[in-house]
C-alpha cells in the first residue's frame, strides 16, 4: 500500500510525495496518523542527514493517530493511538536494566517511517490506546511528556528551592509542566531569550530569570527579575543544548543542588572537578522514556486545556516543507504539530 | 391567555431570536462558531474558581474589579459601570434611550442584540449600509443620527471584523448631535492592530455622548461568566447603574477576572496566537479564491455556502456560524480557533477548492533544501 508522506533525500531535499509500505501483519497494527509533532531531532536530521538508516527517510516520532487495521485483533479499529518511538534492541545488557538504557537504540522515523505520512505500521506493543475522546493534537504530545517525565523522574528527591530551567522550547515548557504537576507549589523559573517563548513561561506562571540575573555560585543576583537576591536554585534543568549551557547551569546551581541535562548537545564542556567536589553538585543526564509514556497519555487525557498552549503551530503536509525548513533560523514559539496527509 | 399571548406577540414581533453558535460534534476545540477563546482563561481563574476563599454566601463586591478596570483605561472608577455581560448594557441602554417614536441608528448588517434591544424597546431602526470592506460608512451614519437617540458602533464591528480608523471614529463624534449617544462596542478591540484601537480616555474627555462598551468575554476568556462594562461621563455611568440591577456580576465573575488580571501573560499570548491563526486563515482563504472581510477581529467573515462547507467541516468535527445567522446569507463567520483546529479548518479550504478547479492530487509538489 502506498502513503502520503515526507521524504527527505539524501542530499536533505525535503520532498512531499508518497512511499511504499508493507501491510500490517499479526502482531503490527496499521495507524493512520492524525497529527505527528516535530521535534528538535527531526530538525537536526533535516540540517545533517544524521542517525538515518534509509532514505528517502520519512521522520517523525511523535504520533498520534487512529488503529485503520489490526490483523491480530489486539486493538479495535478506531481506537486513538500514540506511538511509542522507542525501538530498543531488547538483547543488550542496557535492556536487561531498561529500555532507555538501551545500547542499540533506535527511533521510529530514523530506522524504519515514521509519523510524517498518512499511514503508519508498527509493531502492537509499540502503541498506547488513549481513553475514549481524548484529542490526537493533544495525544501528540505524549511523547515529548514522557520525555520529561522521565526527566523529572531522575531526581531523587523534590527540589528544596527554586528551579531553573535553562530554554523553554517545548521540552522545557514540558518540563515546567511536570515540575507543577508533581509539586504544585514549586518555585519555577526560566531563562528563556526568545520573547515569545518568555511570554508562554510567564503565562504558566514561571518567574523570568535575565541572562544577567543569574550570581555566581548559584545564585540569582538580579531583583530585576522579580526573585530576591541570593535565591539559589536547587535544580537548574539544561533543556536549552546550546555551547557552554551545561557550563551555565553549573554555575547556576546552588551547592548541593542537581543539574538534570535533558537537551542534546555535542560541544565539549570543560568540568572542574574540584567544583563538582567542593560545590557538591550532581550532574544527572536522562535519555528518553521507559514506562511513562501510558502515564503521559493518562495525563493529556485529563487535562487537555493545560497542556493545549503548548501546541503553537499546525502545518497541513503541504505546508510542511517549507514551515520544516526554516525552524532552524525562525523558530516556533512551542510544539509544532504536521498533519500529514492530504483531505 | 389569548390577549396575553396577542399582546405579548406585538411586544416582539420583528425582534429575531437569538440563536447561539452550535456546538462542536466533536471535543470543543472544534466549535469555531461563537468567538470565543481557544485557550480559555489563564491557569489562576481556575484556581480562584475553585479555591475555598471564593465566598458565594456574600453579596458580590464589585469595587475592586470596578477600580481595576478604570485604571487600565486611564480614567477612574466614577467613569465604568460592570454588566452582565455587555449584552446587558446594550438592553440598559435601549431602556433608558430609546422607545416608541424614538430612533436607534445602525450599521447593516449589525451586531444582532443592538438590533434585538432597540427593537423590543418599540424604537425605529435606522440601518445604514456598511462600506464594502465591511466597514462602518461613518458619514452616511453621520446623517442618519439626525434626530436619532443612538447610534451603535461596534469597531471591530460583528459580522465583518472590520475595524474604522480612530481619526475616523473622532470626526463622526464631531458631527454626531449631543443629544444622540453613541455607543462604540468593543468588544473585539484587542484583536486589532494597535494603531486601530483608539485612545478612548482621549475621546470620553471630549465627547460626552460617547459610551464605550467592552467584555470579558474574547480577550479575557470568560465568556461563560458573563462580565462586560461600559465607559462614559460620570453621570451618565451613574443614571446606567441606577436602572441596573444592582448584583447583575456574580461573585465568581469577579473572582474570576481578579485572577485573570494578575496573568497578563496569558492573555497578550493568547491574542498573540489568535491574530497569528487569523493571518494564516486570510492567506489561505485568499489563496483558495475566497472573497473575505479583513478582519481586526478573531473571527474572519468569508463569502462561502455554509450548506455545502457544513458537512465537510462537520466530519472533521469543526462548526462554524452561517452568515444567515448574522444578516449574511451565502457568507459564514469562522471563529479563530487553536492551530491544530485552524490547519484542519485550511485543509478542508484547499481540499474545496481543489474540488472546485477539478485539479488533480498530483504528488511530489514542493522541493525545499533540508534546514
Amino acid at each position: 500500500m502506498r502513503t502520503d508522506a515526507l521524504l527527505p533525500d539524501r542530499d536533505l531535499n525535503l520532498v512531499l510525495g508518497s512511499r511504499e509500505i508493507d501491510p500490517p501483519v499479526p502482531g503490527e497494527v496499521l495507524v493512520r496518523v492524525a497529527w505527528a509533532g516535530v521535534c528538535g531531532s527531526d530538525l537536526h536530521v533535516l540540517a545533517s542527514g544524521a542517525w538515518v538508516a534509509y532514505w528517502p527517510a520519512t521522520l517523525g516520532h511523535e504520533v498520534a493517530g487512529t488503529v485503520e487495521d489490526c490483523p491480530g485483533g489486539e486493538i479495535a479499529p478506531g481506537t486513538t493511538v500514540v506511538v511509542d518511538s522507542r525501538l530498543p534492541c531488547g538483547r543488550c545488557a542496557g535492556c536487561s536494566q531498561a529500555p532507555s538504557l538501551c545500547h542499540n537504540m533506535t527511533w521510529l522515523g530514523e530506522s524504519r517511517p515514521g509519523g510524517f505520512a498518512r499511514l503508519l505500521v508498527v509493531p502492537v506493543s509499540s502503541v498506547v490506546a488513549c481513553p475514549e475522546g481524548t484529542e490526537p493534537a493533544i495525544a501528540v504530545l505524549a511523547e515529548p511528556l514522557a520525555v520529561a517525565m522521565h526527566a523529572v523522574s531522575r531526581l531523587v528527591a523534590p527540589p528544596p528551592g527554586p528551579v531553573l530551567v535553562v530554554g523553554y522550547g517545548p521540552v522545557g515548557a514540558l518540563v515546567h509542566l511536570e515540575l507543577l504537576r508533581r509539586w504544585p507549589g514549586l518555585e519555577v523559573c526560566v531563562r528563556e531569550p526568545l520573547a515569545s517563548r518568555a511570554e508562554l513561561a510567564l503565562a504558566l506562571g514561571a518567574k523570568l530569570v535575565a541572562p544577567s540575573g543569574l550570581g555566581a555560585a548559584g545564585t540569582a543576583a538580579a531583583e530585576e527579575d522579580g526573585l530576591p537576591a541570593g535565591t539559589e536554585f536547587a535544580l537548574v534543568v539544561d533543556t536549552a543544548g546550546y555551547p557552554q549551557s551545561l557550563a551555565a547551569a553549573s554555575r547556576a546551581v546552588a551547592n548541593g543542588g542537581t543539574v538534570l541535562v535533558v537537551a542534546l548537545s555535542g560541544q565539549a564542556v570543560p568540568v572542574v572537578p574540584s567544583d563538582l567536589v567542593e560545590r557538591a553538585i550532581s550532574i544527572v543526564g536522562c535519555i528518553g522514556f521507559d514506562g511513562e509514556l501510558p502515564e503521559a497519555v493518562g495525563v493529556l487525557a485529563c487535562a487537555p486545556d493545560r497542556y493545549r498552549p503548548l501546541v503553537t503551530e499546525a502545518l497541513l503536509l503541504e505546508e510542511a516543507p517549507q514551515r520544516l525548513a526554516e525552524l532552524g533560523r525562525r523558530p516556533s514559539v512551542g510544539k509544532v504539530v504536521v498533519r500529514p496527509w492530504r483531505d | 391567555m389569548a390577549g396575553l399571548t396577542d399582546y405579548l406577540e406585538t411586544r416582539v414581533r420583528g425582534v429575531p431570536a437569538y440563536r447561539p453558535g452550535r456546538p462542536s460534534p466533536g471535543p470543543s476545540a472544534g466549535k469555531l462558531s461563537s468567538n470565543e477563546a481557544p485557550l480559555g482563561p489563564a491557569p489562576e481563574v481556575l484556581a480562584a474558581l475553585a479555591s475555598p476563599s471564593l465566598s458565594v454566601n456574600r453579596y458580590p463586591e464589585q469595587a475592586g474589579v470596578v477600580e481595576a478596570l478604570a485604571s487600565r483605561v486611564g480614567t477612574t472608577p466614577e467613569h465604568v459601570v460592570l454588566t452582565n455581560g455587555s449584552d446587558e448594557l446594550c438592553y440598559l441602554v435601549a431602556n433608558l434611550l430609546l422607545g416608541p417614536g424614538r430612533v436607534a441608528v445602525l450599521g447593516d448588517p449589525c451586531y444582532q442584540i443592538d438590533a434585538t434591544a432597540s427593537l423590543l424597546s418599540g424604537a425605529e431602526l435606522r440601518r445604514v449600509a456598511l462600506r464594502e470592506d465591511g466597514r462602518h460608512d461613518l458619514r452616511a451614519m453621520a446623517r442618519a443620527c439626525a434626530g436619532a437617540s443612538v447610534a451603535w458602533l461596534p469597531s471591530p464591528h460583528n459580522p465583518t471584523g472590520a475595524a474604522c480608523r480612530p481619526e475616523d471614529i473622532e470626526e463622526f463624534l464631531e458631527v454626531v448631535p449631543a443629544d444622540c449617544l453613541v455607543v462604540l462596542d468593543e468588544a473585539y478591540r484587542a484583536f486589532a492592530d494597535p494603531d486601530l484601537q483608539p485612545d478612548v480616555a482621549r475621546l470620553l474627555a471630549r465627547h460626552p455622548n460617547l459610551l464605550v462598551q467592552r467584555t470579558l468575554s474574547k480577550d479575557w476568556a470568560l465568556a461563560g461568566l458573563r462580565v462586560g462594562y461600559g465607559i462614559a461621563a460620570p453621570e451618565l455611568i451613574e443614571i446606567i447603574a441606577r436602572s441596573r440591577p444592582p448584583f447583575s456580576v456574580n461573585a465568581v465573575a469577579l473572582a474570576a477576572f481578579q485572577a485573570a488580571a494578575g496573568n497578563e501573560a496569558w492573555r497578550s499570548m493568547s491574542v498573540a496566537r489568535v491574530r497569528h491563526e487569523r493571518d494564516l486563515l486570510q492567506s489561505a482563504l485568499a489563496s483558495n479564491g475566497v472573497v473575505y472581510y479583513p478582519s481586526q477581529a478573531n473571527f474572519v467573515t468569508a463569502r462561502l455556502d455554509a450548506s455545502a462547507l457544513g458537512p465537510a467541516l462537520a466530519a472533521t468535527g469543526t462548526v462554524v456560524r452561517a452568515g444567515e445567522d448574522l444578516g449574511l446569507p451565502g457568507w459564514v463567520r469562522i471563529s479563530i480557533g487553536w492551530a491544530p483546529q485552524m490547519a484542519v479548518l485550511r485543509g478542508v479550504l484547499a481540499s474545496g477548492a481543489r474540488r472546485r478547479d477539478n485539479e488533480p492530487d498530483s504528488n511530489t509538489v514542493t522541493t525545499t533544501k533540508g534546514a
